[in-house]
């Protein structure tokens, strides 16, 4: 298993923190806060690194995700792209309706294995 | 309530609080809140990028209304062929970068994934907040589209 990137990119006023830990074959990023057009370079920078230093399969945990919008989707997608490309996995960890409706309404169910643990996505890939 | 934000994406986070705030005032059901706050924001992503395409410095303006519900109206400056309705939406996806409006509901197509791969705009914005809204007109012109979303209020 490759060793962990820095993810300790600069923080912003209203925060998106991100935190990663290996769980098996699997690398686990746990956000925290707001995704938006805002903040979204972050996270894409993360996922870039991520699978840039050999990491391709991802558990992407939005438990704590406070507010979610089409630019994090279209980071989700890249990510998910970017990990496909080396044969690999991206799903999404989400248990919050108000994050699953918008997931519902833009199709993204179809895409993504969204699982309600980070324990079951680990075993369903 | 008119609000007028110069075109920058972080600005965007203030009309959201902005109108949540409102919408509470205005007595909106807790479950309408975060639709509220999720379409209000991407209305005003889209309209921010409409400008910033046209190169336009113009504000992005914002008039939120109450009363029986909330009504939200996001106005941007990009010049359009006039249209209304699925026409004006057609022109905003073409806008967008989306050329063939590729449904975002079929896995199968992949050219809307493809605009994704590194753009910070969902090319369906339109269709996700036509989802969060009970009602949504959009309307394209000459001097730029607007946006209107409405909440009703159940009492």
């Amino acid at each position: 298993m490759p060793s962990l990137p820095n993810l300790d990119h600069e923080r912003t006023a209203v925060d998106l923190s991100l935190d990663t830990r290996t769980q098996g074959e699997h690398t686990v990023v746990q956000i925290t806060g707001e995704i938006d057009v805002y903040t979204a370079p972050k996270l894409r920078e993360a996922l870039i690194d991520l699978v840039n230093g050999g990491h391709y399969h991802l558990v992407v945990d939005v438990e704590r995700v406070e507010f979610l919008d089409s630019t994090g989707l279209g980071v989700l997608v890249g990510g998910l792209k970017r990990v496909r490309a080396h044969d690999g996995t991206l799903a999404v960890v989400c248990t919050q309706e108000r994050l699953l409706k918008i997931f519902r309404i833009t199709g993204l169910t179809k895409v993504f294995s969204i699982r309600d643990s980070v324990d079951s996505a680990v075993a369903g890939s | 309530m008119t609000l007028a934000i110069p075109p920058q994406s972080g600005l965007v986070r203030f009309v959201r609080l902005i109108a949540v705030a409102l919408a509470r005032l205005n007595g909106i059901e807790d479950e309408s809140i975060d639709d509220i706050r999720l379409a209000t924001g991407e209305a005003c992503n889209r309209a921010v990028a409409a400008n910033r395409t046209a190169a336009l410095d113009a504000p992005v303006t914002v008039e939120i209304s109450g009363g029986r519900g909330l009504v939200v109206t996001v106005r941007d400056r990009q010049p359009l062929p006039p249209a209304n309705g699925m026409q004006a939406a057609d022109l905003l996806r073409q806008s967008a970068g989306d050329p063939d409006g590729a449904a975002a509901d079929d896995s199968s197509r992949t050219s809307w994934l493809d605009d994704l791969f590194d753009d910070s705009v969902l090319p369906e914005v339109i269709g996700l907040i036509a989802g969060l809204a009970d009602d949504l007109t959009v309307q394209t012109g000459p001097a730029g589209t607007s946006v209107t979303m409405v909440w009703r209020s159940a009492g």
